[in-house]
């Protein structure tokens, strides 16, 4: 399920990087040797050591030597960091629907420090946080790696990692809630398939009208043959540019830019989001100079369905009195039978929504009860969508279904308890998990709301003992969980070129003896369980005065 | 305790001779050995090579077995004591949760008990083999708790098999606006009251306006210390008012829901009061989940609890492996599913123990009973397979 195309150059350059390299650009060079290596992707390296070079992961395997700081790792094993695909950890960003400019980053606490160490003490060094809405669209979720009190540059990876997608059903919905539940959701997809339409076409009649001012300016030039006209044609689209800045301040969305790495999709519109408000006139500045030759770059920048942080508007076209002054007249005369096409509305939520029907943005969508879930992939196959479905407990009911459309399930960590409920988890089984793997629907755990990223390592574990294989289960809180969530080009297995996100564990990671001794993010180390205050020591040999 | 199954044959005729000689037969009949390449001893260490003698659902012997008894022979397993579960509302959710008196010390969790609940075969099926049904925690003293079999084959089996410690609450659910006692000092004062009137034998405790709190037997049993007391302690504060208790008369206590008593856990281990954590999930933060390990280290004895059925039926085993997680000793962990649990249940060396004489409730599970990439192959109770896991043999 790759959905998204990252940074591809790391690779090679981190591969040709070497000591050397490293070492001169004052990257730490770190060897961490003689441990059993879990690499991620279900193979395994007995007495193997793993360089850490700068931010990156080094030469990996066995016999890797080299320089610098050594640590002697008999007996443990390395993992990469485990990634909970599911996590309300250090977040509170609500139920609330919301336009999908909102990201769930934004609702993360970088600062809450006890929450990201309990977190990093079970190995766990990346979290996706859903945007969760119990109704319609509650934003953009996010992958954030957790770097205690860095900078959001730092500590957040991908800003819109998922558009996350609510059913308005709680415990008591009835079938008609359901009906109307499902005629919501595909009414937001029609809906941003008739926005695609509205840009498509407003960017032919924008074209058409570009074409007839050009050809009547040329008509005028022609007639006249005086360059005053030509220039004022020449003009026309330069007249965008102190157009749109002077609409700039009067209406910016404050939005910011949706965290470093943009997907290839929001490349460009990045960049612009990047440069502020002003890229788009720089854009047309730029084509000001050669302004005396009027065919060339002068259609504003087509509105492409291009997703956007929404800083980057089109040029408005309204009228402007203010403009006129002695050529007025005859821009009216123009205008009386040229008119110009007005400019959609722009939609961040129905562009978010264009991107989910594009393939190109994963859909997140909370659903416990397999009718839910087989209405789910009904609308999944209607709109090409990228799906995963968060709950799930009656998602081995159908396995067959999910398993033909490509849809991952992600179970929440906690198991379901013995007691029976009516509600919508009343299908909820503890070899769901094994049952979906038999049947080949890709599978993820996630801690979900229930207390952040905790004992993830535990979880899988215990996904063994239900049935699932060791390999399955350590993938899917690993490489497989990198890849659902767009980032196995960072993280998510210990191979030379990613960045080093590592755990050290005293034994193997499944085993609830096994320490987590050291974490590094990125190969910073953050997390050492020597250096710690170690939890569970008593403060004091119970000497307290009583009575 | 005494609930080896009776001897089946007709030793109901009665001769001396027969009686001797049914003794012999029975032997012949009611005798099995299970072996397995290692066991969890009674130090919670897992020891290699487990042959154990199984007579009339007793263990017998640990080591040889002889050559002419059947033998239910495992590989790649580990023999462990049946899990009990101290701290479990199974078959009887809800029913647990009386209010309306602050003492009633008479009252019997037992009656409560549903041996028809289904969540009974599964809870066996993950390796617990007896739970313990306590009250709620909104009486002073709220009566006595219920150790259960979870192996209930019939009606006429014996589904309670003992009565347990007597259950008491210092938590704020205990105060009411309806009834005494409306706060902590009342509280206090109250069940020193009625310890001291059950210490001295009165009948009842004169409460005003004109009502009395009966002195039954139960309660003179724990204000003498001849009966074990369970106390919920939501604070550091509540341990150390019930070791002043304990100090003025003789009571035996084991402490629960110790959230905060971690601070004092040096005091805790000094009383030698055992002290019951969990249940744990696998959110459980690491301070609330590390107290398993300080109460360790400090020198107590420590039970864990499952909380069945409000977890997995294998939430027992969850709650040792995240205690084991943040902080305990495996050993210690092994021992706070089985042998400890028994030690507060007053059946120590009875249940809970894979030693001589201990009833032969047992399982084997694929390896380490704390490893939760471990499953349960098969499950006895009384010397009988009472589960085998589909796809093993």
């Amino acid at each position: 399920m790759t959905l998204i195309n990252r940074r591809q150059s790391v690779l090679a350059t981190a591969l040709l990087g070497c000591a050397a390299a490293a070492a001169q650009m004052g990257g730490r060079a770190t060897l961490i040797k003689d441990a059993t290596i879990l690499v991620g992707d279900g193979t395994t390296i007995e007495s193997g050591s793993v360089m850490i070079l700068g931010d990156r992961i080094g030469p990996v395997g066995t016999g890797v030597e080299g320089r610098g700081q050594t640590i002697d790792a008999r007996g443990m094993f390395i993992t990469p960091g485990f990634i909970d695909v599911w996590s309300g950890l250090a977040s509170d960003a609500g139920m609330n629907a919301r336009p999908a400019i909102a990201t769930a980053a934004d609702s993360f606490d970088p600062f809450a420090k006890n929450d990201i160490d309990a977190a990093l003490q079970q190995g766990v060094t990346t979290v996706y946080i859903p945007a969760r809405a119990a109704n319609g669209v509650g934003g953009l979720g996010s992958v954030v790696r957790l770097l205690a009190g860095a900078k959001y540059d730092e500590y957040v990876e991908t800003a819109d990692a998922a558009l996350s997608l609510g059913l308005a059903l709680d415990a008591r919905a009835t079938a008609l809630d359901r009906v109307r539940s499902y005629v919501a959701l595909r009414q937001l997809f029609a809906d941003a398939r008739e926005y695609r339409k509205t840009l498509e076409d407003y960017e032919d009649d924008l074209k058409e009208y570009n074409e007839k001012i050009k050809k009547r300016a040329d008509e005028e030039a022609g007639k006249s043959g005086t360059r005053p006209a030509t220039e004022k044609s020449a003009e026309k689209p330069g007249e965008k540019t102190p157009e749109s800045r002077s609409a700039e301040p009067r209406g910016p969305r404050g939005g910011r830019p949706p965290g470093r790495r943009p997907t290839d999709a929001w490349a460009i519109d990045n960049g612009a989001a990047a440069g502020g408000d002003f890229a788009p006139s720089a854009e047309s500045s730029a084509a000001e100079p050669s302004g005396d030759d009027p065919g060339a770059d002068d259609p504003p920048r087509p509105p492409r369905p291009r997703p956007g942080r929404g800083n980057r508007r089109p040029p408005q076209s309204r009228p402007n009195p203010a403009e006129g002054g002695p050529e007025a007249p005859q821009k009216e005369a123009l205008k009386d039978d040229i008119k110009k096409p007005a400019e959609p509305r722009k939609d961040v939520t129905k562009e978010a929504l264009l991107r989910a029907i594009d393939g190109k943005l994963l859909v997140r969508v909370e659903a416990e009860r397999p009718e839910d879930i087989l209405n789910l992939v009904d609308i999944a196959e209607e709109y090409n969508l990228a799906l995963a479905i968060e709950g799930a407990s009656g998602a081995y009911l159908v396995a067959d279904q999910l398993r033909r459309a490509h849809i991952a399930v992600i179970l929440p960590l906690e198991s379901p308890a013995m007691m029976w409920s009516d509600g919508p988890r009343r299908s909820a089984s503890t070899s769901a998990a094994a049952t979906l793997v038999k049947a080949g629907v890709p599978i993820y755990i996630g801690s979900a709301t229930s207390g952040g990223a905790r004992n993830l390592s535990l979880a899988a574990a215990e996904m063994v003992g239900r049935g699932v294989d060791e390999t399955t289960a350590l993938k899917s809180v690993t490489s497989e969980a990198a890849k659902l969530l767009g980032i196995e080009r960072e993280t998510g297995r210990v191979a030379t070129g990613l960045e080093a996100d590592l755990v050290l564990w005293s034994g193997h990671p499944f085993d609830p003896a096994s320490r987590v001794e050291r974490v590094f993010i990125k190969g910073r180390e953050v997390y050492n369980a020597n250096k710690s205050s170690r939890r569970g020591e008593p403060k004091s040999g119970g000497e307290e005065d009583r009575k | 305790m005494n609930r080896a199954p009776r001897v089946r044959t007709l030793i109901g005729l009665g001769s001396l001779v027969a009686t001797a000689l049914a003794c012999v037969a029975t032997a012949a009949a009611d005798i099995r050995a299970i072996r397995a390449p290692a066991y969890v001893g009674p130090d919670g260490r897992i020891i290699r090579d487990a042959a154990l003698l199984i007579r009339d659902g007793v263990i017998v012997n640990i080591g040889e077995a002889p050559a002419d008894v059947p033998v239910d022979s495992y590989d790649r397993a580990v023999l462990s004591p049946g899990l009990i579960d101290l701290m479990s509302s199974l078959t009887a959710v809800g029913q647990l949760d009386e209010s309306v008196e602050a003492i009633q010390a008479q009252a019997r969790a037992a009656d409560s008990a549903d041996r028809f609940d289904r969540h009974l075969r599964k809870a066996l099926e993950a390796g617990v083999t007896s739970f313990v049904l306590a009250p709620d925690d909104r009486n002073l003293v709220a009566g006595r708790v219920a150790v259960c079999s979870t192996y209930v084959p019939n009606r006429a089996a014996k589904f309670v098999t003992d009565a347990g410690p007597m259950k008491l609450s210092l938590s704020p659910a205990v105060l009411s606006a309806d009834r005494e006692p409306t706060s902590r000092s009342g509280a206090i004062a109250l069940l020193r009251a009625a310890l001291s009137a059950a210490a001295k034998g009165q009948p009842a405790l004169g409460r005003s306006p004109g009502t009395t709190i009966a002195i039954t037997p139960p309660l003179i049993d724990f204000a003498k210390g001849n009966l074990n007391g369970i106390v919920t302690v939501p604070t550091a504060a509540d341990v150390a008012t019930m070791l002043g208790l304990a100090g003025e008369f003789k009571l035996k206590l084991t402490f629960i829901h110790n959230n905060d008593a971690r601070e004092i856990a040096g005091e805790i281990a000094k009383a030698g009061a055992p002290v019951i954590v969990g249940p744990y999930d696998l959110s459980a933060d690491p301070r609330t989940a590390g107290a398993a390990g300080v109460f360790e280290k400090a020198g107590a004895k420590v039970a864990i609890a499952g909380g069945l059925p409000w977890q997995a039926a294998d939430g027992l085993r969850l709650s040792a492996a995240v205690a084991v997680r943040n902080g305990m000793s495996p050993d210690s962990a092994r021992k706070g599913i089985t042998s400890v649990p028994a030690e507060i249940l007053g059946l120590s060396g009875k249940i809970g123990v894979i030693a001589k004489g201990a009833r032969a409730d047992l399982v084997l599970f694929s390896g380490d009973p704390l490893d939760l990439r471990s499953r349960v192959i098969a499950v006895y109770v009384g010397g009988v397979r009472v589960y085998w896991a589909p796809g093993d043999e």
